[in-house]
C-alpha cells in the first residue's frame, strides 16, 4: 500500500514535468510564430529580431523551458497570444474557478443522491423498488451528457418552466442547479450501484447483528455500521469513476451558457494560443493527478483497518 | 473447421450463443444499418451533406407544420411599408410571409391589430428530418456524420486497439523482462494522464504536419482528398489510439502470460517452431475470445470520444459533418425553444448509437467470454 503511494507520488513530478516539456516546446515550435502573430502582416525583420531577442526567444530551448518552469513555479503562465497585454492568469482564474464550482456541485449531487439511492436499493432489496433503481441506474450510467443536458433543459425549462436555464450566477444561485444535475447524472448512477451492492455485503455481516441485536436503534446501526463501512469500496473507486465525468463540464457549460474554462479553451485552440492551452492542460493534468492521489489517501480515514506504510495488519 | 461436428469449436459455440440473443442480434442489426448508412451515404441520400438552399432554412419535420407567431400591433404603420418594429428583421432574415388578420386592405393595419407571421416553412417528406439553417437536409448530414464516426472508430480500433495493443501484448507477454518492464511502464504512463489533454497536445501539434502531408499525396494522386476531411480522421484517430491500445495490450499480455505455460506451446517450442509462428498460431488464437469482448465494449468508447472531441472544436473540422459540431452549432436554450429538431435529431441518433454499442458490448461479453456463466 505505502509502496504503491510512494511510487504513485514518483510518478507525479515525472508526468508534469513531461506535460510541461511537450507543450511548451510545441508552444514555441508548433506552427505560427508568436511575435510575427504580434506584429501583424507588415512587419520589419529587424523589429522581430530585436523582440525576439528581448524575449529571450533566441535562447536554448532549455534555457527557455527552465525559464518558463521558473515562472510557473510563481505563478506566473505568460501572457496570452490572442488576447493582447492579458495575462493568462488574468484570463484563466475567474473562468477556472467557475468551472471547479460546477465541478463540486455536480460532485455533491453525485455522492449524496448516489448514495441515497443506493442505501434506498440495498434496504428495499428484492421488491420492485430495487430493480427498478436497478434499472434506471444501468441506463442513467451510459446516457451521454449530450441527450442528459438538452433534456433537461426541455423538461425543467420549457415544459415545466421551473428552473432557470441560462447564465452563471455562483455557486449559492439557482442557475447551477440544472447544470450540475446535468453532470451529475452518471455520477449518481455510479455511486448508487456501487452504494447498493456494497450495503449489500455490509447487511450480511456478524457486526450488524451484533450492533441490533444490542439495542441500537436503526437509525444508529445504518448510520454508524452500515453505511461507515459501506462507504469504503465506494470512495476507493469513486475518483477513478468520476474523474471522466470532469470533463464533460466543457460541454455542460456551452449547452447552459456558463462563463468556465470551456469556451475559452474552444478559442485558444482556433487562436494557437499556447500559452491559454498550455496553463489548462498543466493545471489540469495535476488536478487529475492529485484528484487520484487523494483518493488513495483518504480510505485509510475511513477504514482504520487499512494502513499505510505497509504496517502490520493484526488489528 | 467447416466439417460436420466441428460446430462444437469455441466459435461456433459462441457466434451461436450470440444468435440466441435477441438483444444482441438486434443492436448488431441497428448498428449494420447505421453503419451501412453511413458507408454508402452518397447512395443513401439524394442530397450531397453540403448542398445549401436558402429558401427551405429551419425547416422542421413533416409532421410538424408552420411556424408562425401571433402578436398584437404597437407601433404605429404607415401605408403597406411592413415597418412594423418587432417583426421586421425577422420577416427579411426567414422571408417569411406576412398575413394581416385584421386591419385595413392592402396591407394596413392599424395599432391593436392582430398581426401574423410565419418564421419557418411547414415540413415535407423530402426532408424527413426537417432542414438546418443554412437548408441542408439534416438525415443526410446525420448519415454523413455516422460515416465520420465509422471511420474514426474502425481506424482507431484497428490501429490502435488491435494493431498495436495486440502486437505490443503478445511481445510483452511472450518475451517478459525488459520488453515486458518497458512497455507496461509506458502503458501506465500514458493512462496516468488525463487523455482529453493528451488528445489537445496531440493534435494541436500534429494536425497542420498530417495536412501538409495528406496534400502532398493529394499533389502525386491528381485528384482532392484534402476536401474528403481524410486529414481531420487520420489526425483523431491516430490520437486516440495512441491512448486507446494499452487495456488491450495488458489484456494481451496476460492471456499469453497464462497460454505460454501451456504444453503445446512448449511443444512447439521444442520442435523449432518459430517464435512469430508460435505467437500467431498457438498464442493468438487462445488469445481472440477476450480481445473480441474488449473491442465491442471499447466501440461506444470511440465513438463517444469523437463526438466529444468534435464537438470542443478539437475533432473534425466543418464542413467535414460530424454528430458533435451538429450538436455544438445548436447546443443553446434558444434552439430548443425555436427549432428544437436541429438538435434533437443529431443528439438522439447518437444516444441510440452509443446504447446500442453499450448493450451490443454486453451481449458479446456473454457470449464470448468463457467465464461469463
Amino acid at each position: 500500500m505505502g509502496a504503491y503511494i510512494a511510487r504513485r507520488l514518483a510518478w507525479l513530478p515525472v508526468i508534469l514535468l513531461l506535460v510541461s516539456f511537450i507543450t511548451f516546446v510545441l508552444g514555441r515550435y508548433g506552427p505560427g510564430d508568436p511575435v510575427e502573430a504580434l506584429m501583424g502582416q507588415y512587419h520589419d525583420p529587424a523589429v522581430v529580431e530585436r523582440i525576439r531577442e528581448q524575449r529571450g526567444l533566441n535562447d536554448n530551448v532549455f534555457v527557455q523551458y527552465g525559464r518558463y518552469l521558473g515562472n510557473v513555479f510563481q505563478g506566473d503562465f505568460g501572457d496570452s497570444f490572442k488576447f493582447q497585454g492579458r495575462s493568462v492568469n488574468e484570463l484563466l482564474l475567474k473562468k477556472m474557478w467557475v468551472s471547479a464550482q460546477l465541478n463540486i456541485a455536480a460532485l455533491i449531487i453525485s455522492v449524496t443522491l448516489g448514495v441515497s439511492i443506493g442505501l434506498f436499493a440495498a434496504l428495499k432489496q428484492g421488491t420492485f423498488w430495487d430493480t427498478g433503481t436497478v434499472a434506471a441506474t444501468l441506463v442513467g450510467q451510459s446516457v451521454p451528457i449530450f441527450l442528459t443536458a438538452p433534456g433537461l433543459l426541455l423538461i425543467f425549462a420549457l415544459w415545466l418552466d421551473i428552473l432557470p436555464t441560462h447564465g452563471w450566477g455562483g455557486f449559492f444561485d439557482t442557475r447551477i442547479i440544472l447544470p450540475a444535475i446535468a453532470m451529475g447524472v452518471p455520477g449518481i448512477a455510479i455511486v448508487a450501484r456501487l452504494t447498493r451492492s456494497s450495503t449489500l455485503d455490509v447487511l450480511g455481516q456478524d457486526y450488524v447483528r451484533t450492533a441490533r441485536a444490542k439495542g441500537l436503534g436503526e437509525g444508529t446501526v445504518r448510520r454508524r455500521h452500515i453505511l461507515r463501512n459501506a462507504m469504503i469500496p465506494v470512495v476507493t473507486t469513486l475518483g477513478f469513476s468520476l474523474a471522466g465525468i470532469a470533463f464533460t463540464s466543457f460541454i455542460v457549460e456551452r449547452f447552459f451558457g456558463i462563463p468556465g474554462v470551456g469556451d475559452l479553451l474552444i478559442e485558444s485552440f482556433f487562436a494557437r494560443d499556447y500559452p491559454v492551452i498550455n496553463a489548462v492542460t498543466l493545471i489540469g493534468t495535476t488536478m487529475f493527478v492529485l484528484a487520484m492521489l487523494l483518493v488513495d489517501l483518504i480510505y485509510p480515514v475511513l477504514d482504520p483497518r487499512i494502513r499505510l506504510g505497509g504496517g502490520s495488519v493484526a488489528e | 473447421m467447416d466439417a460436420p461436428g466441428s460446430n462444437r469449436s469455441y466459435w461456433a459455440i459462441s457466434l451461436r450463443r450470440f444468435m440466441g440473443k435477441k438483444v444482441g442480434v438486434a443492436c448488431l442489426s441497428i448498428i449494420v444499418v447505421m453503419y451501412g448508412a453511413g458507408i454508402f451515404a452518397p447512395l443513401v441520400t439524394p442530397y450531397g451533406f453540403n448542398d445549401q438552399n436558402l429558401d427551405i432554412a429551419k425547416q422542421p419535420p413533416p409532421w410538424v407544420g408552420a411556424t408562425v407567431i401571433e402578436q398584437t400591433v404597437v407601433a404605429s404603420l404607415t401605408g403597406n411599408r411592413h415597418e412594423i418594429s418587432m417583426n421586421e428583421a425577422r420577416l427579411r432574415m426567414n422571408k417569411g410571409q406576412v398575413e394581416f388578420l385584421s386591419g385595413g386592405e392592402n396591407g394596413q393595419i392599424d395599432l391593436g391589430d392582430r398581426l401574423s407571421v410565419q418564421i419557418s416553412p411547414a415540413g415535407s417528406w423530402s426532408h424527413p428530418f426537417g432542414t438546418d439553417r443554412l437548408g441542408r437536409d439534416i438525415l443526410t448530414r446525420i448519415i454523413y456524420g455516422l460515416r465520420t464516426t465509422v471511420i474514426i472508430t474502425v481506424i482507431t480500433l484497428v490501429t490502435g486497439s488491435l494493431a498495436l495493443g495486440i502486437t505490443l501484448g503478445l511481445v510483452a507477454g511472450y518475451f517478459g523482462r525488459l520488453v515486458d518492464a518497458v512497455i507496461m511502464r509506458v502503458g501506465e504512463l500514458t493512462t496516468s494522464f488525463p487523455e482529453f489533454f493528451l488528445v489537445l497536445i496531440f493534435v494541436s501539434a500534429f494536425r497542420d504536419p498530417i495536412k501538409e502531408w495528406v496534400r502532398g499525396i493529394e499533389g502525386t494522386l491528381g485528384f482532392s482528398i484534402v476536401q474528403l476531411g481524410i486529414a481531420d480522421y487520420l489526425v483523431l484517430s491516430a490520437a486516440l489510439a495512441i491512448f486507446s491500445w494499452f487495456g488491450m495490450a495488458r489484456l494481451v499480455r496476460g492471456q499469453v502470460l497464462q497460454a505460454r505455460e501451456n504444453q503445446y506451446v512448449e511443444a512447439a517450442q521444442a520442435v523449432g517452431v518459430p517464435t512469430p509462428r508460435i505467437l500467431l498460431r498457438h498464442v493468438l488464437p487462445n488469445v481472440m475470445g477476450p480481445v473480441i469482448v474488449l473491442v465491442s465494449a471499447g466501440l461506444a468508447g470511440v465513438a463517444g470520444s469523437e463526438v466529444f472531441f468534435s464537438f470542443l472544436g478539437i475533432g473534425i473540422q466543418p464542413p467535414t459533418p460530424s454528430l458533435g459540431l451538429m450538436i455544438f452549432e445548436n447546443a443553446s436554450i434558444s434552439v430548443l425553444r425555436s427549432n428544437p429538431h436541429l438538435l434533437l435529431f443529431p443528439v438522439g441518433t447518437l444516444t441510440v448509437l452509443l446504447f446500442t454499442f453499450n448493450l451490443l458490448g454486453d451481449a458479446v461479453n456473454d457470449a464470448f467470454n468463457p467465464r461469463a456463466r
